[in-house]
């Protein structure tokens, strides 16, 4: 299996299997592009500026976990069946990170495409806005309002509709 | 780093994972960013005009082109394919519909210039065009139908704006309407079976209604009855204002009479106030009349002149100021004299 080097904005080097550096839909058109350029022979150096050393690790260890031999085992039912309830669980746990990490995160996985990482990650700030009023996402997240009184008034008239039944509920 | 440090794109693949209802309105009132994007075209689902080749191959390659979250050939796969509070985007041109329950609240929005670009056509069906049993809002839209109703409310909050609304059922004609409402505060429940029908407001604004000649336009058969009729006569079609809440009834019910007759030879609207058993009313009339023995005249008069007291002070004080005038100038008479 081919190796290649992938150099984040910090200048350092991480050494990958071509595989799993191919989960990244970025990198992957890359190395196309270079391996037409510079042949088989020569180390294929991919330099990343946009994704800082720490993120990249964290990229990479989703990759090489999502590419391991096993995903593609074509072999009996239940072996895919256990090793996708393994990835599952080794997902949650890959998201017990902080929400500033995640905020890196989730824009290296959009530079570098990686759809899986991204919907993961996605997912998990989605659960952070989720059930939170107007005032409370302000608060939480750091928000200003900077509504003038008309644009406010508007945007109450054009929710009007949907939110007739959340007014019965709380009445309830 | 922050939330609002993350780019447009980052942000909108975030927001897909929300329910629109009620997290995606939420935002929308936290600033102004937010608002922009969640009111953006990539955040609506898309309802492609009806044609003959449609494969989920070709939903797909609409769906990447035309800014859309998802693209869909017909609104009912549109509508299991929504959540809670999104917007549906029917695009101009000519779609089949028929029996579309909506049991969530959707915004249904024409995508044309006018509401006549964008024709829902209905040929057959047994709940009418599009059946709501939750909130909506219907915009911009033309509902074309054959067999039925255009729309049937049962239930919340729905609001039909801007709309053009078509029946040209061949047949018993006084038995559909373009629009039917059965929401009604009693929903009687039948053995554990769910109601048919529940508490709810429907409200047309600047909507065109046509029929045929001297059928309805709106037919109540909830507990709520016709209010806040406005009627502009164009030269082509009655542009309709109206409000049915069931939560207020007709205080006089009213029988088999035209509530807004208009023009001769247009159509007009009628009103059928169905009263259930269980919001029926006693008849309107004065407690003395319910008495089962009839008093004096004497006591009548002293009632009624009662009522009148209670009921129209203004005037009752206004005639006395006039009587004080006109008996003083037969005091005046008489001290001449």
């Amino acid at each position: 299996m081919r190796t290649v080097i992938l150099r984040s904005s910090d200048g350092a080097d991480h050494i990958v299997s071509s595989e799993a550096a191919s989960l990244s839909r970025t990198v992957q058109s890359l190395l196309e592009e270079l391996e037409a350029k510079e042949g088989e022979e020569s180390p294929l150096i991919v330099p990343l500026p946009n994704v800082c050393d720490c993120t990249l690790r964290k990229v990479l260890q989703y990759c090489i976990q999502h590419t391991e031999p096993g995903t593609n085992l074509t072999g009996r039912i239940h072996v895919s069946e256990t090793r996708r309830r393994d990835l599952e669980v080794w997902d949650r746990n890959y998201m017990l990170v902080s929400t500033d990490e995640l905020y890196h995160l989730v824009m290296a996985a959009h530079y570098l495409n990686v759809p899986g990482l991204l919907e993961l990650c996605c997912e998990g700030i989605a659960n952070l806005i989720r059930g939170k009023s107007p005032q409370h996402v302000r608060q939480h997240f750091g928000l200003v309002n900077n509504f003038e009184k008309a644009e406010e008034e508007d945007i109450r008239r054009t929710n009007l509709w949907a939110l007739v039944d959340e007014k019965e509920l709380a009445k309830k | 780093m922050e939330l609002t440090d993350l780019d447009d794109d980052c942000l909108l693949s975030i927001f897909s994972f929300l329910s629109p209802l009620p997290d995606l309105i939420s935002l929308s009132k936290a600033c102004r960013r937010f608002n922009c994007l969640t009111g953006d075209g990539r955040m609506r689902l898309l309802v492609l005009p009806s044609a003959s080749t449609e494969t989920v191959e070709s939903a797909r390659q609409a769906a990447r082109t035309r800014n859309c979250r998802q693209a869909y050939h017909t609104l009912k796969e549109a509508v299991a394919g929504s959540r809670p509070g999104d917007r549906i985007v029917l695009e101009p041109g000519t779609h089949d519909v028929g029996d579309v329950h909506i049991c969530w609240p959707l915004h249904l929005v024409g995508g044309g210039q006018t509401a006549d670009d964008t024709v829902l056509c209905c040929s057959q069906s047994i709940d009418g065009a599009l059946d709501f049993r939750a909130s909506g809002k219907v915009e911009n839209l033309t509902v074309h139908s054959r067999a039925n109703a255009c729309i049937t409310h049962r239930q919340g909050a729905l609001t039909v704006e801007g709309c053009n609304l078509r029946c040209t059922g061949t047949g018993l004609s006084h038995l559909f309407a373009p629009l039917v409402t059965l929401a009604t505060l009693q929903a009687p429940h039948s053995r554990g079976v769910p109601a048919a029908a529940g508490a709810g407001v429907l409200t047309v604004v600047e909507t065109k209604i046509r029929g045929g000649l001297g059928s309805l336009a709106v037919r109540t058969l909830g507990s709520g009855a016709l209010r806040c009729v406005r009627i502009i006569n164009l030269l082509r079609g009655t542009l309709f204002w109206f409000k049915v809440d069931s939560a207020v009834p007709a205080a006089v019910p009213i029988k088999q009479e035209p509530a807004v007759s208009s023009m001769p030879g247009q159509q007009t609207i009628k009103q059928e106030v169905v009263v259930c058993d269980a919001v029926a009313q006693p008849p309107l009339q004065p407690s003395w009349a319910r008495s089962p023995a009839s008093p004096s005249v004497e006591v009548l008069e002293q009632r009624a002149k009662a009522w009148h007291m209670a009921h129209h002070k203004e005037r009752v004080t206004l005639g006395n100021t006039l009587g004080d005038e006109e008996d003083r100038p037969s005091l005046k008479r008489q001290r001449s004299s």
